[in-house]
């Protein structure tokens, strides 16, 4: 009870603030009909916390307990990872990494592929690691090996994936050397094609060099930084959860099972829904299980490795720094390679 | 558009109201309904410590915002905000319920499950739903099993894709390795002459019967002496990575 009230007179707090704000006429009326909605489903609960039981269907109640079920799943590992993560921005040097790369190309590749065991931050917050990166001096096509390997290489990811497959670890190993392999080839293809024009944009070219300034580690710069990754990664994953829970609920399971068991479409399938999703590579394993009963275990691994390379949200955020001949040919080749990748697991197992 | 305060203050609210939930399911020992019980106690420290994060990121919100984002942090109520406000509504109003048969009609019965618990068939002494389904169909020799005495919880199913037999219905349940999403169905099917008129579906029951052979189609099958109802179990699902 004492949650409703509060949510109401949040609720009703919003409202009035928004009114001052000018909303945009839309915004302010789903707002009122949540108000609304929210004001009589109080009423109704209640008068008898049963009755939502009977409005609700059996199959909406099923579709949002597997919602619930991957937020409640995901939601610790988010916040522990994002946590770490701001640790890391608050307190690492900004140049301490590069100051420490080995100078063989070689072994600072293989550093780099590694280095996300050090920085467990997930791949939006890997971006602007990667542009320090690079603002720092280090080459754009070894930052990408970096951008690629970090999201998949770190303990947050391979905990959380330790933990979805428990039943199935061969997934993780598939997973770990799959990325080491495709984001070396990728990073190596654009430093090859790289040689003869620009790979990173003008703009960040020029905002290499003015970029840095540090920041004091406050607790207010860090709820900053912990409010932007952690805001950025509970709103995608609400909607992995919603998508995740429908296509279990609403979908037909002649219809899932008939492209889940098909070895060619359903790594399609599972790496158009990885782009599309564009879910946090920290708790993505819980996602991807989702899917393990009934879709191929190749599949599942193209899933893993292509998300944290590349989705709509990354290509967003990587527009800022890399040429569009950069990003139209990561996209091809990682998606070229997941897919191989994807073939050959389920080749052979 | 809302002013960046508003939005982040609200956006520190959903997650302070998100927190709440897994703590609130930890005291009313609930979250086993969504996830495996070896999470519950990482999942409950992560939940205090997210809460009491945006809990002072809230009342930091409502002091004048210090300008550290740059021009590129495009802040607006969307879609995405939607979707975890009417989510957080539902967890407000809806009571939590363990999957059922709306979801196992979505799953096919799984005949041949790996219990980590079950290595010596012949010494294994099958007491649960899912214990019993494996031992019929993963033993070479499930003959030894005919006759024996079964004593069995589960909730009342009957397949939307299946005939309604008078006599005939499932007994299942649902096994978790992970969350709920994972959940695999494990069904027994009983003998339980006019079912429809003393059993409703979804209900919890206590099965008690002998297991004997039968026809083709379906091998085995559990003949009910005894089906009560009973309270939903604390644990509704069966895990198979002990706890």
């Amino acid at each position: 009870m004492l949650i409703l009230t509060l949510s109401g007179v949040f609720l009703f707090g919003m409202i009035t603030s928004v009114e001052k704000n000018k909303l945009n006429h839309l915004k302010k009326y789903v707002l009122l009909v949540l108000a609304i909605t929210s004001l009589a489903g109080w009423w109704i609960y209640s008068m008898s916390p049963t009755a939502w039981e009977n409005l609700l269907g059996a199959r909406m109640q099923d579709f949002l307990t597997l919602t619930l079920s991957v937020l409640i799943e995901a939601l610790p590992f988010v916040i522990l990872g994002v946590t770490i993560s701001v640790l890391i921005q608050l307190f690492l040097p900004p140049n301490w990494i590069l100051n420490h790369l080995p100078k063989n190309i070689y072994l600072r590749r293989i550093i780099l592929s590694v280095s996300g065991i050090a920085l467990p931050v997930c791949e939006c917050g890997n971006v602007p690691v990667a542009r320090s990166l690079i603002a720092k001096g280090l080459s754009p096509a070894e930052s990408l090996v970096f951008l690629f390997t970090a999201p998949i290489i770190n303990p947050i990811t391979y905990i959380s994936t330790v933990e979805a497959f428990r039943l199935d670890p061969s997934i993780v190993a598939w997973r770990f050397a799959g990325a080491l392999i495709i984001a070396n080839v990728v990073a190596s293809l654009i430093g090859y094609l790289g040689r003869s024009r620009p790979i990173v944009t003008e703009e960040f070219a020029a905002v290499c060099e003015a970029d840095e300034h540090h920041h004091r580690p406050t607790l207010r710069y860090g709820l900053d930084l912990f409010y932007r990754e952690f805001w950025t990664v509970l709103r995608m994953l609400g909607l992995g959860a919603v998508i995740a829970a429908a296509s279990q609920t609403f979908i037909p399971r002649e219809v899932v099972t008939s492209i889940g068991s098909h070895g060619f479409l359903s790594i399609l399938a599972m790496i158009s829904l990885a782009f599309t999703i564009s879910i946090c590579s920290n708790v993505d394993a819980f996602f991807a299980l989702t899917y393990a009963r009934t879709f191929t275990s190749g599949s599942i691994v193209s899933f893993l490795v292509f998300g944290p390379m590349i989705d709509i949200k990354l290509l967003a955020l990587m527009k800022s720094t890399y040429r569009p001949w950069v990003l139209a040919t990561m996209t091809g080749s990682v998606f070229v390679l997941s897919f191989l990748l994807g073939l050959v697991v389920n080749y052979v197992r | 558009m809302f002013d960046k305060r508003t939005l982040r203050g609200l956006h520190w609210a959903i997650g302070f109201i998100l927190c709440s939930y897994i703590l609130r399911l930890g005291l009313q020992n609930q979250l086993n309904l969504y996830i495996h019980p070896r999470y519950n106690l990482f999942a409950l420290c992560m939940a205090a410590f997210g809460l009491l994060l945006c809990g002072v990121g809230l009342i930091m919100s409502r002091q004048q915002p210090h300008s550290h984002d740059h021009k590129k942090a495009k802040e607006h109520f969307g879609f995405l905000d939607l979707i975890l406000i009417v989510l957080i509504l539902c967890t407000i109003f809806i009571e939590p319920k363990p999957l059922l048969s709306a979801t196992a009609d979505q799953r096919k019965s799984q005949k041949y499950i790996s219990a980590t618990s079950l290595q010596a068939a012949t010494s294994f002494q099958p007491k649960s739903l899912i214990d019993w389904s494996y031992a019929i169909y993963s033993s070479p020799n499930p003959a030894i099993y005919n006759g024996r005495e079964v004593d069995i919880i589960g909730f009342v199913y009957q397949p939307k894709d299946q005939q309604v037999a008078p006599d005939k219905v499932y007994i299942a349940r649902f096994q978790v390795s992970c969350c709920a999403v994972d959940a695999s169905l494990v069904t027994i099917p009983i003998s339980y002459p006019a079912w429809e008129s003393r059993l409703k579906r979804d209900s919890w029951v206590r099965v008690r019967g002998t297991l004997s052979a039968i026809d083709d189609e379906e091998p085995w099958q559990v003949v009910a002496t005894h089906a009560d109802y009973i309270t939903q179990p604390q644990d509704p699902y069966e895990y198979t990575i002990p706890q």
